[in-house]
């Protein structure tokens, strides 16, 4: 009997060494290898990505430097879907996203964020995006808004947003093309 | 056939007291009668069992081409079973895979993903019997089992030196290997298996980068000792090991594509012993300890901001200790259960979860009138103790009653629950790339069931089956995933016990065998399953199924054909899952037909082939099936020695 149990035994050995014998699947910790903001300028036209996925931290963005800026100096702030505008910001929209559309500002009427904005609804920018419930995304409206900057002293932009995702279908980086608006616009 | 041995003695025991029926007298009386243990939790004949039983047998699932159980119940009548890019799941009843209990040799199995058990994982090698118990099994096993239990038996390991072999090659780079052997004294058998399995990726919608089925290497092997230290004890010691590779790409809605690999293990043990003191006590005993290892990596292409990788440990403990006791016409059993499980992931809160049960149940089976005429009855109760919820108790009437030979009807009653699951209570899960997050809820409760089956089983004779079967299910303070809070990009999602649920129906099932060598068969179902807190059809669930079956036997060439066809009809989906104004979309029904030739060679060998899918149904959205599917195989099977114990047989 224990010669013809032997082969067995040896079998049951074989299995008990497969045990825990699997790979770990953990990749090494890297970085986010993309970039957090990409910005080229085409005919006076600003193509900006900006990386505003962070849950708690905001982005600030000042157009008059056309460049992540530290927090106090921006004109405009980032975080996912919401937008926020700085003290002396305001905001005009305007149907049709196109940049080359002329524009009236003498008949624009300028939102600014509440004052202690808390819910979506306190920011003037609220909305800029469709949103479909049944695939949670995200897209930009057919509109353009117009910034007055520093209560007009530093000029106006005018800005559309193309997605709220980038190439590799990130959500929360954002691009947009923006330019300046002069009067004669 | 240890089973069919205790059953022997048992019920040998309980005739002799009572005096109202003949114990088997030899080996050959045995084996007429198929011995079924899941509607009781006790051996019984399978026609003579009070709960009504499904069984696909050894040589069902050699017929079938069945490479794993979820293969193998696809076409069973009355069972559901959809396939998805992480395996097979089933439905009983029109109640959802969580509501399903998943048995191996009476132990649970752990690692359910989205509350339900990927049946291919579990390959046919080694099984002996898979039975099906519909209606709920909670007043003998507790928790998850208020559609019904599956139990899938693994054979014992036999005296006689056998050796046997299967080698599948088929479309989709398809291998499937394996082999075992098996031998022993008469006091001790042991068998070992092995296999191996291999599929590529399939994509159903070559438009997307997405995959539809998942790649898959698979191997695994068990190693079961059987030892019979006397003619009253056995005692039987199992250990199984099990490896999944998983490969396949994901496409979110925001464009973003993910390499999925998944690698899931799972190590089962199992102790059992089983002493018949006398002839009217059955005592048994059973311990398992299995751990489930699922390691899912996403790596999304042309970024790692969306990357994700979760490493999730999943170990239970049981331990079941009864006793049968037989008395005049009552069978009496009792029994307690302990559970422990322990669970560790980074997606829970607090990165671990555990918790404790404790069971204990009884029930008694009352051969009230046991002449011409049968009528029997059988109460049981079950009372639940957890360390997260409290208490549960759960009951079960059922009654067979047999007024004349051939007829029998089967009716029972009772209540059933269901556990919240670690990953409803603990889940701490965000998704991004898809635009939403999970909180588990810890204060959840356990789901409630009333369930009432009922059966009539005409068998006139070996040639002639006809089954006729309702159902009803009540289910309430079902969890399901409510939205905790909406903002764009990021959708919260919580659960909670506010859903209710109904699910009616009846089948139909025809067996006709007009020859020998030839069996026909077919089924009908029909289930309206109902989410009474949404006012609409549950999802997915077609309100018409049907299976069809035929065999034929050429003697002179020792052939066997096999036919088979699953026939679905139309299902609700919805574009939102807790929007009562959502979208429905209702695909068109489809037919799965399977068809198999085996060509036997001498007493020892066989070669066979088939096609699955024959139609090619299937889409890459609503109805992710295997696409159409070729393979052909031989299969060896060598006794070299025979003992005299070996006579015994399978059934």
């Amino acid at each position: 009997m224990i010669r013809s149990l032997f082969p067995l035994a040896l079998v049951g050995v074989g299995l008990g060494g497969l045990l825990g014998c699997a790979k770990s699947l953990e990749p090494d910790p890297v970085a986010d290898t993309a970039a957090s903001v990409q910005q080229v300028v085409v005919d006076g036209v600003v193509e900006l990505l900006l990386d505003a996925t962070d849950e708690y931290a905001w982005v600030p963005y000042s157009f008059a430097d056309a460049a992540v800026v530290d927090e106090g100096l921006e004109h405009v702030r980032f975080q996912r879907y919401r937008v926020a505008l700085a003290e002396g910001t305001s905001v005009a929209r305007l149907p049709g996203a196109d940049l080359d559309e002329p524009i009236d500002l003498d008949a624009l009427e300028w939102l600014s964020d509440a004052a202690a904005p808390v819910e979506d609804e306190d920011y003037a920018m609220f909305e800029w995006y469709a949103y479909d419930h049944a695939s949670h995304t995200l897209a930009p409206k057919d509109e353009r808004y117009v910034f007055r900057l520093s209560e007009g002293a530093e000029g106006y932009v005018v800005l559309v947003f193309d997605d709220y995702y980038d190439d590799a279908g990130t959500p929360a980086r954002l691009s947009m093309r923006w330019t300046s608006v002069t009067e004669a616009r | 056939m240890k089973t069919v041995f205790i059953w022997t003695l048992a019920t040998a025991g309980w005739a002799a007291e009572s005096g109202e029926v003949e114990a088997p007298s030899s080996a050959e009386d045995e084996e007429v009668e198929e011995i079924v243990v899941t509607g009781t939790r006790s051996a019984r004949p399978l026609g003579e069992s009070p709960v009504a039983t499904k069984v696909i047998t050894a040589e069902d699932l050699v017929d079938s081409g069945a490479e794993d159980v979820g293969d193998a119940l696809q076409m069973v009548p009355g069972v559901d079973v959809q396939q998805g890019f992480l395996g097979s799941t089933v439905r009983l009843q029109g109640l959802d895979p969580e509501h399903v209990l998943v048995l191996v040799d009476g132990q649970r199995v752990t690692g359910r993903a989205g509350g339900a058990i990927d049946l291919s994982r579990i390959p046919v090698d080694s099984i002996e019997r898979i039975e099906i118990v519909e209606g709920s099994g909670s007043a003998l096993y507790g928790s998850d089992a208020m559609g019904g239990v599956i139990h899938i038996i693994t054979r014992d390991p036999e005296s006689e030196t056998r050796i046997y072999a299967r080698a599948r090659g088929g479309t989709l780079s398809t291998i499937d290997l394996s082999a075992g052997v098996e031998g022993g004294a008469d006091e001790v058998q042991a068998r070992a298996d092995l296999g191996f399995h291999t599929n590529e990726a399939v994509d159903r919608d070559p438009s997307t980068a997405a995959t539809t089925g998942s790649g898959n290497v698979q191997g695994q092997g068990s190693f079961r000792v059987d030892v019979d230290p006397s003619s009253d004890v056995t005692l039987s010691a199992l250990a199984s090991y099990s490896r999944l590779d998983r490969d396949g790409v994901d496409e979110a809605d925001s464009g973003a594509v993910f390499e999925r690999t998944n690698l899931q293990e799972e190590l089962r043990t199992t102790l059992e012993t089983r002493w018949v003191p006398d002839e009217q006590t059955v005592l048994s005993a059973h311990a398992g300890w299995s751990a489930f290892r699922d390691q899912y990596l996403s790596d999304q292409q042309g970024s790692n901001a969306l990357d994700s990788f979760a490493d999730t440990r999943d170990q239970l403990g049981q331990l079941t200790v009864q006793i049968e006791r037989f008395y005049g016409a009552h069978a009496l059993m009792m029994g307690v259960e302990g559970l422990a499980e322990w669970l560790t992931s980074e997606r829970l809160a607090e990165g671990v979860g555990q918790r404790q049960r404790g069971g204990v149940f009884l029930q008694d089976e009352w051969r009230v009138v046991d002449g011409d005429t049968k009528f029997s009855l059988l109460p049981s109760a079950r009372l639940d103790g957890d360390t997260s919820f409290g208490a549960v108790p759960t009951a079960r009437l059922a009654a067979r009653f047999a007024p004349v030979e051939p007829l029998a009807l089967r009716v029972s009653v009772g209540t059933g629950y269901r556990a919240p699951s670690f990953r409803e209570q603990l889940l701490l899960f965000e998704n991004p790339g898809s635009g939403y997050r999970v909180d588990g809820n810890p204060d959840l409760q356990p789901e409630q069931s009333r369930q009432l089956n009922g059966s009539l089983e005409w068998t006139p004779g070996s040639a002639f089956t006809l089954l006729g079967s309702g159902f009803f299910h009540d289910v309430d303070q079902l969890i399901t995933v409510t939205t905790a809070s909406e903002e764009p990009g990021l959708t919260l999602f919580s659960y909670n016990n506010v859903a209710r649920a109904r699910s009616a129906g009846g089948e139909g099932t025809l067996e006709l065998r007009p020859v020998g060598w030839l069996e026909l068969g077919g089924s009908y179902t029909y289930t309206d399953a109902r989410d009474l807190t949404l006012e609409r059809e549950l999802e997915g669930r077609a309100r018409h199924r049907g299976t069809a079956s035929l065999s034929v036997d050429i003697d002179p060439t020792d052939t066997r054909l096999t036919g088979r066809a699953g026939l679905v009809g139309r299902r609700s989906f919805y574009s939102d899952p807790d929007d009562p104004e959502a979208t429905v979309v209702r695909p068109e029904g489809y037919a799965m037909v399977d068809l198999r030739a085996e060509q036997r060679i001498g007493r020892s060998f066989g070669a066979f082939a088939g096609v699955d899918n024959l139609l090619d149904e299937g889409d890459a959205l609503l109805t992710p099936l295997l696409p159409r599917f070729f393979y052909a195989g031989l299969r060896a099977d060598v006794t070299l020695s025979r003992s005299a114990r070996a006579t015994r047989g399978t059934p």
